[in-house]
């Protein structure tokens, strides 16, 4: 009991102090706690396995800095399984951040020994979300009628065959706000029959779920960094995501105690104050 | 005039973007006036960012002129601006500019993902105050809070693979049936708020009313 009320009084620095020091430490040491892959995980990493080496995918940048931790990594390993199967990424973004993040992928895999053009292409930022999505899926080269390097797009094999929104295989979203799946879903899915697999910071897991579900999702990475890590442990490309997952889960536990350990010093409380009353 | 070309266009537009969305099967040619007006609104959101960062720069101007304590701030801010439109703009067309990506990965990034990471400091400190179950739908909502959480922490399926079960469970179910209820009336209110707006019965985009 008393230790129970000590916990009520202690110093909030010293919560901050433990937290710090239980998210740090496995980041240091890893402690391997095994990551098992969720149902909406492998039903995405399916539909990426069922692209044939040639098939176009879309690669949708839509998230911002502070959600970019939970979801970068999701778009990295999502196009590093792409690419690795030979399938061709045009990659484009609808909020002005997501575009350094595609830049600095298309930088990454130029080096890797990519070709800008045929195996991967850059269009740009579109601003006006939902309605540039639309505009986008209808015709593209209205929007982007040069990619970020200033050519036009018909220059670009990669670019061969590709029209509207209907012309890839996939596409595949990342976003940590609006836009999000439900605007792609309205624009893209319904309209162009296009399937469409999102990932999303892990507070925008749930809301998704029922897309995932009706089918107009065909995968829901819905469950930020863990579910990055779900997906390299199912593709066998082990990453950043991966080695977070230790601090992750540690602090996951201890947060919930202080919960508990919360409601316990309430439980103490409103019997004392009963007590009182009585 | 003020009030009624704007409507007027609204009315158009709507109906037109409505219109191709709908019956694009009968009348092939709308789609391209529709993907125009669109367009337009691409610009108009793209004038509307450019027209922020000028607000941005008069406010802080008048930040400087009236000597304001911190206005040491809003001449980093424009030394910010400067710096990073400069670079920004002379990006080489396979990389961006040195500057900009050391700045940007250096500063920008660190520092907008650090004020998000604080949040869990917050949230330690409120898992202890604020997360109470204080009645039976508090209750509830702090079980299932707790069961999602700790079936999303893998550690925990070390200690009872009923942890990630009872997690897909409360998503899978309790979730879905909750989200739908509330997509399902939030469209319903879309549908609404629409048909206000495109016949002008619904003028709160000119500020108010």
């Amino acid at each position: 009991m008393n230790v129970i009320k000590w916990f009520g009084t202690l110093d909030r620095r010293w919560l901050y102090a433990l937290l710090l020091f239980v998210v740090v430490t496995p980041l240091i040491r890893p402690l391997g706690i095994p990551v098992d892959v969720t149902e909406s995980t492998a039903q995405f990493v399916e539909a990426v396995e069922k692209l044939k080496p040639g098939d176009k995918m879309l690669l949708v940048f839509d998230y911002s800095i502070g959600g970019g931790p939970d979801v970068d990594p999701q778009a990295q390993v999502v196009l590093a399984h792409a690419l690795s199967k030979g399938v061709k990424v045009v990659e484009v973004a609808f909020i002005d951040t997501g575009l350094n993040y595609a830049q600095k992928t298309i930088e990454k895999w130029e080096k890797a020994g990519k070709v800008y053009g045929e195996d991967i292409l850059l269009l740009g930022y579109a601003a006006g979300s939902e309605t540039a999505i639309s505009a986008f899926a209808q015709d593209i080269a209205q929007v982007f009628p040069i990619d970020i390097r200033g050519k036009p797009l018909s220059s670009y094999p990669i670019m061969q065959g590709i029209q509207n929104a209907g012309d890839f295989d996939f596409i595949a979203e990342f976003a940590t706000g609006i836009p999000g799946p439900a605007e792609w879903i309205r624009q893209v899915v319904t309209r162009y029959n296009v399937p469409l697999g999102c990932g999303v910071v892990a507070v925008m897991g749930p809301q998704n779920v029922p897309y995932l579900q009706s089918g107009q999702l065909v995968g829901l990475l819905g469950g930020g960094l863990k579910s990055a890590a779900e997906y390299e442990i199912a593709v066998n490309m082990p990453g950043a995501a991966t080695a977070a997952m230790d601090a992750q889960s540690l602090g996951h536990v201890v947060i919930v105690l202080f919960v508990l350990i919360g409601n316990l010093l309430f439980l103490v409380e409103r019997t004392e104050q009963k007590a009182r009353k009585g | 005039m003020k009030k009624e070309v704007p409507i007027a266009i609204g009315f158009v537009v709507g109906v037109l973007i409505l219109f191709e969305y709908f019956f694009k099967a009968m009348a092939p040619g709308v789609s391209d006036i529709a993907t125009k007006a669109q367009n337009w609104g691409s610009i108009v959101s793209a004038f509307a960012m450019g027209l922020a960062a000028a607000n941005l720069v008069v406010i802080h101007g008048r930040r400087i002129r009236s000597k304001h304590p911190d206005a040491w701030m809003s001449w980093i801010l424009y030394l910010g601006i400067l710096v990073m439109v400069a670079t920004g703009l002379s990006a080489q067309e396979s990389a961006l500019h040195n500057v900009y990506s050391f700045l940007y990965d250096g500063l920008y990034l660190p520092l907008g993902t650090a004020m998000f990471s604080i949040m869990v400091f917050f949230i330690a400190s409120a898992a202890r105050r604020a997360f109470r179950a204080r009645n039976i739908d508090a209750m509830f909502l702090l079980v299932s809070g707790l069961l999602v959480m700790l079936g999303n922490a893998p550690l925990m399926r070390m200690v009872s693979p009923w942890f990630p079960k009872a997690s897909a469970w409360f998503m899978s179910y309790a979730n879905v049936a909750g989200n739908r209820a509330i997509m399902i009336g939030a469209a319903l209110g879309m549908v609404l708020t629409g048909f206000r707006v495109i016949v002008g019965i619904d003028r709160s985009y000119f500020g108010g009313e």
